[in-house]
């Protein structure tokens, strides 16, 4: 990611000093960003430029300053061949309605000029039963497998996915996670995902970027990026989490503490470790309460909650 | 060669799938079934049919070439008001629905793109006003048309097609509103019928802004036919307005933001 030393070929998309403004409202400010190979999720509160900064690589919309390369071509002036290489789905996608599933993604392939088959695509979806039915009759959940297979349509090398899991159940969230993975894995396709399911991302990415107020404020790989962020973090595994809580609070240095299920605590203090675990040990046995195990440990929404804090 | 013969196949298709698909197509045949409609509803009590008296029938039938003739290009006129709604579907509303985010993405040139909206407009519209055209003409005209005739209403006919649709592609991708398409296209369309209804209204100016009604009254030597000379510049005229029309939407829809 940025500021690291990569080779020219892995970087698949390059954001450099870029900014747009909407009237008065700063959408991105002096943006840099390199993308490597890999699965980066792409991380922001509402408004924080994720999907302007989309919107400037697909095309869609033109930086007031700046510029930025997908697949080393110009997104302004290479932008037909960036669209042949690469898929998208994006939020709120809109297709024919009165169109069936089949003869559409046949005509997106033939935009493409693609050898993948309708078929195939379902077939990667899950949606292969639902070939003949026109999408203005498919529940919100298939249309979001109906743009998760259009933006394969065209064998891509990177793959833009605008919440790909809003509207799934939790089998297809899973499923689509998987495939993912999978793709990247088999056949090298890169992507980038923007989500507000951080747990999903964490699963998912093998890279991550955080945009606030329109700027990229950190981004790395995944693992890096949280133990980076996240080194007060504490997780404490116990019996009854609720007994526990008040008296963690009083702990030295202790900025945060809070109760993520029944038996799970999450705490952010200044102390050390040697320092948190003999105050969490006392109070525990002064409670009656079991200390199942503490260690320093931070999700990705931990790191989000540091970087945005 | 014939991977951009797919691909603008496959557009054509998905296009024809957004903006050309129930309820549209039918609403358009119910306008023009109630047009006519309403046109022979009105040319029937005109003359009295429903008073008994056979004589207004008589004297009715005596007339009814070139009262057909001058309502056939009433009702041909009010059809080029669907150039504005159609417009409005097929390039103003994906700013709205969103088609535009999604299909732009997709390995197609914005360029091509707009082309296969407008010009399935102008195709749909303009064949459908040529035939009906085809089949009134020689049906009021006096004297059989020549090809000569016919040919110069048709090309008349696709050019006023082609001014409407350029005037209404400009206000949609300007506007990216599909009302204001629509109630600009009408306005348009008003201030043209009222011009033509104006005493010593110029007939060159007359030519390039509805050559269709132009022609047909200059093929049928009707009050306002204008001399050849006067109608060859205007309509070329009205070729160059449309071009710089078309090509100043292009410009627009090039760099506008979806």
């Amino acid at each position: 990611m940025r500021g690291r030393e990569v080779t020219e070929s892995s970087i698949m998309v390059s954001v450099k000093q870029m900014t747009k403004k909407y009237g008065t409202l700063i959408a991105l400010d002096d943006t840099n960003l390199e993308i490597e190979s890999g699965i980066l999720g792409l991380i922001g509160p509402n408004g924080a430029g994720k999907t302007t900064l989309l919107r400037i690589l697909l095309n869609l919309a033109r930086p007031d300053s700046g510029h930025a390369q997908v697949l080393g071509l110009d997104t302004k002036t290479d932008s037909f061949e960036i669209r042949r290489r690469i898929g998208i789905l994006h939020e709120h996608p809109s297709f024919p309605e009165a169109v069936s599933v089949r003869d559409y993604l046949q005509d997106v392939c033939g935009l493409y000029n693609s050898d993948r088959t309708p078929e195939s695509l379902l077939k990667l979806v899950d949606l292969e039963y639902a070939a003949d039915r026109k999408i203005g009759h498919l529940s919100a959940g298939m249309r979001q497998r109906v743009g998760i297979a259009l933006a394969f349509a065209g064998n891509p090398e990177i793959v833009f996915l605008d919440e790909p899991t809003a509207n799934l159940d939790v089998e297809s969230r899973e499923q689509i996670l998987d495939l993912i993975f999978e793709l990247h894995q088999k056949s090298g396709v890169s992507f980038v995902l923007i989500s507000h399911i951080l747990s999903e991302l964490e699963r998912a990415c093998t890279h991550v970027a955080f945009m606030q107020s329109g700027r990229i404020i950190e981004s790395g790989q995944i693992n890096d990026v949280i133990s980076r962020l996240t080194q007060r973090y504490y997780r404490i595994k116990c019996s009854e989490s609720h007994l526990l809580i008040d008296r963690i609070r009083e702990i030295n240095g202790t900025t945060s503490a809070r109760i993520l299920g029944p038996a799970s605590i999450s705490l952010v203090t200044d102390s050390d470790y040697d320092d948190v675990r003999t105050r969490v040990e006392q109070i525990a046995t002064s409670l009656g309460v079991t200390i199942y195990s503490l260690e320093q440990a931070a999700t990705l929404e931990d790191a989000y909650r540091e970087v945005i804090r | 060669m014939r991977t951009k013969l797919k691909r603008i196949l496959s557009l054509l298709r998905i296009e024809i799938g957004v903006s050309w698909r129930f309820p549209i197509l039918e609403g358009v045949a119910a306008i023009l079934f109630f047009g006519f409609l309403m046109n022979s509803l009105s040319m029937g009590r005109e003359t009295g049919f429903s008073t008994g008296n056979p004589q207004p029938v008589f004297d009715f039938l005596d007339g009814l070439a070139p009262l057909m003739l001058h309502r056939g290009m009433m009702s041909f006129n009010t059809l080029v008001l669907l150039a504005p709604i159609l417009v409005a579907i097929a390039v103003a509303r994906p700013f709205e629905d969103g088609f535009y985010r999604t299909h732009l993405t997709l390995p197609v040139k914005r360029l091509t793109l707009l082309v296969t909206k407008a010009g399935l407009v102008i195709l749909f519209l303009a064949g459908l006003l040529s035939s009906a055209i085809m089949i009134t003409i020689p049906l009021t005209y006096p004297l059989l048309p020549t090809v000569a005739d016919l040919f110069l209403v048709i090309v008349a006919i696709w050019l006023f097609i082609a001014l409407q649709v350029s005037i209404s592609t400009l206000i949609a991708v300007q506007t990216k509103r599909l009302t204001t398409t629509v109630i600009g296209g009408i306005v348009f369309w008003s201030v043209n019928m009222s011009l033509l209804g104006l005493e010593g209204y110029p007939s060159i100016a007359a030519v390039i802004l509805n050559p269709m009604t132009a022609a047909t009254e200059f093929i049928t030597q009707g009050h306002r036919a204008p001399v050849i000379a006067d109608f060859q510049l205007g309509m070329v005229i009205s070729l160059m307005i449309v071009v710089v029309l078309f090509i100043l939407s292009f410009m627009i829809f090039e760099r506008t933001e979806v």
